[in-house]
């Protein structure tokens, strides 16, 4: 089966997905999480039966949600690895984090939010990646004490048009670091200061990025080489 | 602008008929009538109309009237490739025939003259391979021109041929295609992975040959193994076009049953053209000059409905590509002039939900109707294409694999009734029938087709009686087609979908076997049975949810306790998908005269719908009960009871963030489908209505509704007013003084890896005034000593802060000492001393420092700013627009202006490695006011929050400050 092995590069390539430019060393695949039976069927095949374990634990939107997810992520990193997707050595952190070998020097985060799911996966780096819709700016989202007061002077200077998005794209920026790191919520996202109408700025030792995704929704990017990350 | 003709191509054909007919078929659906009632003479005229070639006899056009059974044109023969292919009058060799898009190369097209060279070439080829006429071909590929060819090719030949998505996995494939038992295999390894590859080849035994459609290496399989390009290179062009039998196997599909094997179905080749030609040129009225694309899988119908289409002449687009938003497909639309484009709803919703408006998005000037189909359209969504697309018509169609077309669709003569298919398909007796089998007009039936139709299945593989075929669609409704499907006709023949009938559940999108339900829940001694059945959710519009009738023994009660019951075993038995959301106990379950369960009239009752089928029950005055209980039990106070105390308040506030009805204790917040962002706005109510702070952390460590109620109750019982229990433990607490936002966030780390059995609170303190103006120091340390008295009454105390939370420590513990209260150990984090504590050289090193920094980085102010070691003068802060600043400005100047007493006691002084060269200028300012400052070295900058230097804080070095702090705590 040596031919078999040679051609092992060509990788399969989800039939809804697709890559966008990132920074060096990542590539963010936006996947529309949107399915009929067969298609949540395939994406389940390649599923492990841990994976398909935690999908059906969630409610039906949940579980379907996860199924595709997981199979867009692990369908990008079988490009990257040149395998299959259900080969992908692809496993969970203590805290849901996706995690590989570090011999495959990558990386990989995803996010999903409503019918739309991103995927990142990072070739020597570390990322985090966070997505969001935009939700409507109230006074009761500055009482829930995640956006650090620097944060809500900042985009209680906007006019009141941008705060909607401003205040999106500072929880997902946080995310994406707490993400990136690790700890989810374990660590409080209001330690995560970000930069309000500022992009491409660094917090703690994180490149954020804004990634580019449909109206109505805001995601971020959190990157830092492999070698020397910080927490 | 429109490309289609003035006169629909139906006008023509209206006209046709009437001349066989001998009368007007002008009216509304006199046509149809016509069609259905005088079959033989429409589908003859439709044959004769649409110039499609064949040879043989037309003369038999049906051999009987039962739709189980009739078989078509019996004596006709025809070749599906040849009548796509052929020249058209008005679509000559030269017109666009096929456009390839992709996602990773450039677009490939084929003229009708460059496809059918193409075409006939393969089939020169595949000949030469040992393909013959009978043969069945498997086909993995992406939607690309290759795959259209080489089915076009394989059609030719008289093989039938059977696609199939790159995506699925092996085994899905092999479930479909060791029914097929083909004898080809063609693959495009650039979407189908080597191993998937290997493990078909290998499990299809009847293989003889795979051809790949991609140019990388030949593998090693075990069969015979070529490139296509390689086999058509020297093929000269067939002029051999057979023409085979009218039942000649063109495609098998399949359909995915609820139980058992996907049914390999097999469509004859005339059926689906006939059928296919009937819906393009007269439902549709597609032809020359028209451009259509229908966003398919090879895996769908719609990709075999698509290719038909080079049959009335119009250009066909396939793309392989993806769908990586919302504006995807119309930008492909736009790009490629689509007069048609096909789509479904989740892709129009994935539209409106992102507020696209496609025709502002991209030029849409030739697109002259959308076509939708694969579920539900709702009205809203027809509203939306009007809005934002244009003025052209939304045709909601609908059929399926199991007749390779539409039962109900679009038609050119008539108005688009929103949230409605326009017309039932011409030829097709389409009805919805009650459980009598009695039509019913105005209200939801089985939908059935009374009449043999060309493109019923020729049968299913490996059914050699008969027996799968026929119960699969003839059981129900004797005499009929019975799709399994509900529908709603109104008199004008419009019509709506209604979801299946087969008492599948179809909640949020996801299919829901209600056997699985009633296993379960046999186990529940208290449940005599049960009915599944799914309500529309008129809170969100399009979504249903699942509401559970249970029938109890004798003796039993539904009460909290049952419910939940219920619930936690379906969760652990079956799955979160089979908990439903509503649980009502009723006396008794609709059932038929001969005893059937009828799921369908309770989906009625719980609906408030009329009851479609009331006739038929044995026991109708039922219904009315489950009505007025799901009504009853729907009105009901959401949620759990308050009376269930502090895990019913909270399970209530829980629901209602996550919009639920109910909730388990045990239920996990991610499954149910609550976000990071959600946690906040949960802890949020939790903190204004229970009166707890729960920190986030504490929610993440056991995201439940017990365990958020577990939290809330530590909370409310353990912190004091004013301060907040960071970590519970015994003894004396440690005091830690929020940062220069009020924030104790930044603790957090330090809090867990703490070695101290005592516990660790908080201080939470205003830092500005209601004006909004910074509060001093001492103000603020005169809060701090407030709460730490009130917590505790009695010395010795234990107090630390980092940065500006240490200037409040010191003046907290100054002020405690001056009472003559005992201060055990007094940490200071990096506290730079404020600069009204330096004497007046130390205020001029700082300045040069800072100066000579800012120069040499080229660094902007706010760099200098941040950095807390090199301070700048407040003055400078008209200099710095950015808002951001302000408030550091605003500690910064009342740090500054703090002056710092003396404290007759030990400091531990906590050295920020990064600031060690900066403290060498001003640590004699804390030197000069306590009896003894002991600095401990701690690795890391002093990281102020957005500084990109890694803090003494931060993860990776609050371990050691942890041991350090520690350690001063045991210090006696």
């Amino acid at each position: 089966m040596a031919a078999v092995a040679a051609a092992a590069s060509i990788a399969g390539m989800p039939p809804s997905a697709r890559a966008r430019p990132g920074p060096p060393g990542v590539t963010v695949t936006v996947v529309p999480l949107v399915a009929d039976d067969d298609a949540l069927a395939r994406a389940e095949a390649v599923l492990t039966p841990g994976e398909l374990a935690r999908a059906r634990r969630g409610t039906p939107a949940v579980h379907r949600r996860r199924v595709l997810l997981r199979a867009a992520l692990r369908t990008a990193l079988a490009t990257e690895l040149g395998t299959d997707p259900r080969s992908v050595p692809l496993t969970a952190g203590a805290a849901g984090r996706p995690e590989l070998p570090a011999a495959t020097h990558l990386d990989a985060g995803c996010s999903a939010a409503g019918d739309l799911g991103l995927v990142a996966v990072g070739r020597g780096s570390r990322v985090g990646v966070d997505l969001e819709p935009v939700a409507p700016w109230t006074p009761d989202v500055a009482e829930e004490g995640w956006l650090h007061p620097t944060e809500l002077q900042a985009i209680a200077a906007l006019p009141p048009g941008e705060r909607p998005v401003a205040a999106t794209r500072a929880w997902t920026r946080k995310e994406a670091v707490l993400k990136a790191r690790g700890t989810g919520l374990r660590d409080d996202p209001a330690t995560v200061l970000t930069a309000v109408g500022r992009t491409g700025a660094t917090v703690a030792g994180w490149t954020l990025h804004d990634v580019p995704v449909p109206d109505g929704w805001v995601a971020s990017l959190a990157v830092a080489p492999d070698e020397e990350i910080p927490r | 602008m429109t490309l289609a003709p003035a006169a629909p191509q139906l006008a023509s054909f209206r006209a046709r008929c009437e001349e066989v007919a001998g009368t007007a078929l002008d009216a509304p659906g006199a046509l149809h009538t016509f069609s259905v009632e005088r079959p033989e003479e429409f589908w003859r005229a439709l044959l004769d109309w649409s110039g499609v070639p064949w040879s043989g006899s037309a003369d038999v056009v049906l051999t009987g009237t039962d739709v189980e059974t009739a078989r078509f044109f019996p004596d006709l023969r025809l070749n599906y490739a040849e009548a796509l292919l052929r020249p058209l009058d008005d679509a000559g060799d030269d017109a666009p025939a096929l456009t390839a898009v992709h996602a990773d190369r450039p677009t490939d097209t084929w003229t009708r003259g460059e496809l059918r060279d193409a075409v006939a070439r393969t089939v020169t080829a595949l000949r030469r391979l040992g393909l013959a006429e009978g043969d069945r071909v498997v086909l993995i590929a992406g939607n690309t021109g290759e795959t259209a060819v080489t089915a076009l090719a394989v059609a030719a030949i008289g093989a039938a041929v059977s696609t199939a998505a790159p995506d699925m996995g092996a085994a899905s494939l092999l479930g479909r295609f060791g029914q097929v038992e083909p004898a080809v295999l063609v693959l495009d390894r650039r979407a189908v992975g080597d191993d998937v590859v290997a493990e078909v080849v290998a499990g299809l035994p009847t293989l003889r040959r795979v051809l790949l459609l991609d140019d990388g290496p030949l593998p090693d399989l075990g069969v015979p193994v070529d490139r296509l390009a390689d086999a058509t290179a020297d093929a000269e062009p067939t002029a051999d076009w057979p023409r085979h039998a009218f039942d000649t196997p063109l495609f098998v599909m399949f359909s995915s049953g609820t139980t058992g094997p996907p049914k390999a179905m097999v469509h004859g080749a005339g059926g689906t053209l006939l059928e296919h030609v009937k819906e393009h040129r007269l439902h549709v009225d597609l032809g020359p000059g028209d451009t259509l694309y229908f966003h398919t899988t090879t895996a769908w119908m719609m990709w075999n409905w698509q290719l038909s289409a080079l049959a009335v002449g119009a250009h066909v687009v396939v793309h392989d590509g993806p769908v990586a938003g919302p504006e995807t497909l119309w930008r492909l639309a736009a790009d490629h002039g689509v007069t048609v484009f096909g789509t479904s709803p989740a892709y129009l919703q994935l539209g409106q939900d992102a507020g696209l408006r496609p025709a502002e998005a991209v030029d849409l000037s030739r697109l002259r109707a959308v076509l939708s189909t694969g579920a539900v359209l709702h009205d809203w969504q027809f509203d939306w294409v009007a809005e934002t697309v244009g003025p052209v018509p939304l045709q909601s169609i609908s059929g399926g694999t199991d007749i390779i077309g539409c039962f109900v669709l679009g038609t050119p003569d008539l108005p688009v009734r929103r949230g409605r298919s326009q017309t039932r398909s011409l030829g097709l007796d389409v009805a919805a029938v009650d459980e009598d089998g009695h039509e019913v007009v105005g209200r939801v039936g089985e939908l059935v087709c009374r009449r043999p139709f060309p493109s019923r299945p020729v049968g299913f593989l490996r059914d050699p009686d008969g027996r799968r075929f026929h119960d699969a669609y003839f059981a129900d409704h004797p005499g009929m087609w019975t799709h399994g499907d509900l529908v709603e006709f109104d008199a004008d023949g419009s019509s709506r979908l209604h979801g299946r009938s087969d008492g599948v559940l179809n909640i949020d999108g996801l299919r829901i076997g209600p056997s699985e339900i009633y296993t379960v829940l046999r186990q529940l001694p208290e449940i005599a049975d049960a009915m599944a059945v799914e309500q529309r959710d008129d809170s969100r519009p399009g979504g249903s949810r699942m509401v559970l009738l249970v029938v109890l023994r004798e003796g039993a009660r539904l009460d909290g306790d049952l419910d939940r019951t219920i619930r936690r075993t379906l969760r652990r038995e079956a799955s979160a998908a089979h908990v439903p959301s509503l649980v009502v106990a009723v006396g008794d379950l609709p059932l038929t005269h001969n005893g059937k369960r009828s799921e369908r009239a309770a989906r009625d009752a719980v609906n408030g719908d009329p009851i479609a089928n009331a006739v038929a029950l044995r026991n109708p005055g039922c219904l009315e009960e489950i009505g007025r209980a799901v009504a009853a039990a729907s009105a009901a106070p959401a949620g759990p009871e308050e009376d269930d105390g502090l895990l019913g308040r909270v399970s209530r506030i829980w629901c209602e963030v996550l919009g639920l009805r109910s909730a388990d204790p045990d239920d996990d917040w991610s499954d149910l489908g609550g976000t990071s962002r959600q946690v906040l706005s949960l802890l949020r109510r939790v903190r204004l209505e229970l009166d707890a702070d729960v920190p986030v952390q504490r929610f993440a460590e056991d995201p439940t509704p017990a365990g958020l109620a577990r939290a809330a109750e530590a909370a409310t019982t353990a912190a004091p007013a004013g301060a907040t229990v960071l970590r519970a433990g015994e003894g004396r607490p440690v005091f830690l003084v929020p940062d220069a936002w009020g924030q104790l966030n930044l603790y957090a780390g330090l809090v867990e890896r703490l070695a101290t059995p005592r516990p660790v609170l908080g201080l939470r303190l205003p830092l500005v005034d209601a004006g909004g103006r910074h509060r001093t120091v001492e103000d603020v340390a005169a809060d701090a000593l407030a709460q730490v008295r009130e917590t505790q009454p009695q010395g010795p105390y234990t107090l630390s802060g980092y940065s500006f939370g240490g200037l409040v420590a010191y003046e907290v513990a100054t002020r405690l000492r001056a009472a003559g209260a005992e201060v055990g150990c007094l940490g200071l984090l990096d506290a730079r001393p404020p600069q009204a504590a330096l004497s007046r050289w130390e205020t001029e090193r700082v300045r040069w420092a800072g100066r000579w920094a800012t120069l040499r980085s080229g660094a902007a102010l706010r760099r200098v700013l941040r950095s807390r070691e090199r301070p700048s003068a407040p003055a400078a802060a008209p200099a710095a627009p950015d808002p951001e600043l302000r408030f550091f400005l605003g500690t910064q100047e009342v740090s500054e202006a703090y002056r710092p007493g003396r404290f007759d006691g030990p400091v531990d002084y906590f050295l920020a490695e990064g600031s060690r060269a900066a403290a060498s200028r001003t640590l004699g300012a804390w030197r000069r006011r306590v009896r003894e400052l002991r600095v401990v070295d701690v690795p890391g900058w002093h990281g102020d929050l957005d500084d990109e230097r890694i803090g003494m804080l931060s993860d990776r070095h609050v371990g050691t400050l942890a041991a350090r702090v520690s350690a001063a705590l045991d210090r006696p």
